[in-house]
């Protein structure tokens, strides 16, 4: 049996920056069954500021969440569409389940009994079921014939392997597997888990200037006229950053990269007949619909 | 470092050296400085310090090279380093433990780090969440960066992005409140690092 009931940890932009992640994944979510249930009272997991602060701060944070699920939902999985909250809820997992005095420790801390039992999940885990992928494919009503798509990771859904463990950390398939079942074409590429700054683009964002422009040409030479992202910051460090990176490009000569960048759940949705304004494909920086609409005027099914 | 002889400052040293390796969980002598981090590293190319190098100076008892480096505050985290090490030594933990230690000293090499952490948990610590229009209003203001990324305002705003309401709000933050407070006053132990639980990790 495939799982399909889900304790839903939204994280901070679930309903900004990262709304149209909310919007596509719920929309397809629905189509397919899933049962995604929001964890009541749930607080941020600290990003970078809560380790930064102190080891105990940065698994206080995530653990006293993921107790307040396991008291709700009991063993449901927990999932995490932001790749920051994913790592963030997984450490404290995986530092949780070192031993009983580890456990002991992070209780102590929340002042709850939390037995650490229920696992965390990030946006693909759902979609790597076999049963889920063949109720996808039969949802497919108007596919993405022949976009080819870059299907990029970022770092932290792949590593640390420790705490992650669900792809390989350099090589991930995974989105890959599950796009290609839309009728997209994914490509090869180089960069799939480079680090797009995360939030390094606000603190030393001199620094990292080049790493949006080098994911994104990355993509381009490989012949990719789409990105796809399964991350909130990552799609904003993409998308927004990417007139940033044209600019860069124009003073060298070069042309702009017009590369749309998506969350995996728009092309998926996007696959399923989805209109432009219930997918989140019209809350880009990067114009994204076009795009979408030509392939899918290609993939129409007679 | 303002010591008064040579013998008093490497003692001094030793013992920064010895909280960061602890705090990190590393063991400065696994490292054969190989160059594999460096080589993967997303940002080595313009920063002032390799992570090898990083790690060379430690070995070392050169702190102060280390201490005030931009390096540690340049790394973003994203584990290539880690997972091409051959001794896996956790360079990115390495890191945060030398900014952590730079924090705690109040020496960051990197004003914006701090800062920003601040604000942060500032934000978290009276809603329970993150406030990212608060968060990026007080660090322009703070640091000066006053037209940081103002350029994409108006489109995140137009496409119901930002202050479009629906955000999550506890309906007593209560007790997040008292436990970041408390986390944040007393820095305590505990973790150190991601790869010492080799094996027993995941659990999948």
């Amino acid at each position: 049996m495939a799982q399909t009931q889900f304790a839903f940890f939204p994280g901070c932009s679930a309903h900004s920056t990262g709304r149209a992640y909310t919007e596509s994944f719920m929309y397809v979510a629905e189509r397919l069954g899933f049962e995604v249930s929001e964890i009541p009272e749930w607080n941020c997991c600290g990003a970078s500021a809560g380790h930064l602060r102190s080891h105990d701060l940065g698994d206080a944070l995530p653990a006293r969440s993921l107790a307040l699920s396991e008291e709700t939902f009991g063993d449901r999985p927990v999932l995490a569409l932001c790749a920051g909250c994913y790592i963030n809820l997984r450490r404290a997992l995986v530092h949780a389940r070192r031993s009983p005095e580890d456990l002991a420790r992070i209780d102590g801390l929340i002042g709850r009994e939390w037995k650490a039992s229920a696992e965390v999940m990030n946006g693909l885990e759902p979609f790597m079921d076999p049963e889920v992928q063949s109720r996808l494919s039969s949802c497919v009503t108007r596919p993405l014939k022949g976009l080819k798509v870059a299907c990029y990771y970022g770092c932290a859904m792949v590593r640390p392997r420790d705490v992650c463990a669900f792809d390989d950390d350099e090589d991930p398939r995974s989105m890959e597997r599950i796009l290609s079942l839309t009728g997209a074409e994914p490509v090869e590429w180089s960069f799939k888990t480079e680090c797009c700054g995360a939030s390094h683009q606000v603190i030393v964002q001199r620094d990292m200037k080049p790493m949006v422009g080098r994911i994104l040409e990355n993509a381009a030479a490989a012949g990719a006229e789409a990105v796809a992202t399964a991350c909130p910051l990552c799609m904003l460090n993409l998308d927004m950053r990417e007139a940033e990176a044209n600019r860069q490009r124009a003073e060298l000569g070069k042309p702009p990269l017009r590369l749309p960048v998506y969350y995996f759940t728009e092309l998926i949705a996007a696959s399923f007949g989805g209109k432009a304004d219930e997918i989140g494909i019209k809350r880009h920086f990067t114009p994204a619909v076009e795009t979408v609409e030509a392939a899918r005027s290609q993939g129409v099914v007679a | 470092m303002d010591a008064c002889s040579e013998s008093d400052a490497r003692a001094q040293a030793g013992e920064a050296i010895a909280s960061i390796t602890e705090d990190a969980g590393v063991n400065l002598r696994d490292c054969y400085q190989c160059g594999k981090c460096s080589g993967g590293c997303p940002v080595a190319a313009g920063a002032d310090l390799t992570p090898r190098q990083v790690i060379r100076e430690l070995q070392l008892g050169r702190v102060d090279r280390v201490l005030g480096a931009r390096m540690p505050w340049l790394c973003v985290d994203c584990g290539v380093c880690l997972a091409r090490c051959p001794q896996s030594v956790d360079l990115p933990s390495l890191m945060e433990a030398i900014c952590r230690y730079e924090v705690d000293h109040g020496c960051a090499a990197v004003r914006e780090g701090p800062k920003f952490m601040d604000i942060f948990l500032d934000n978290l610590q009276r809603k329970g969440v993150s406030d990212e229009v608060n968060l990026a209003a007080r660090y322009n203001i703070e640091t000066g960066h006053l037209f940081q990324d103002v350029g994409g305002l108006p489109r995140m705003v137009g496409a119901g992005l930002i202050m479009s309401g629906g955000a999550h709000k506890l309906e007593d933050p209560s007790d997040v409140t008292r436990m970041v407070a408390r986390l944040r006053a007393a820095p305590g132990q505990g973790g150190a690092g991601d790869r010492e639980q080799q094996g027993n990790g995941g659990g999948r």
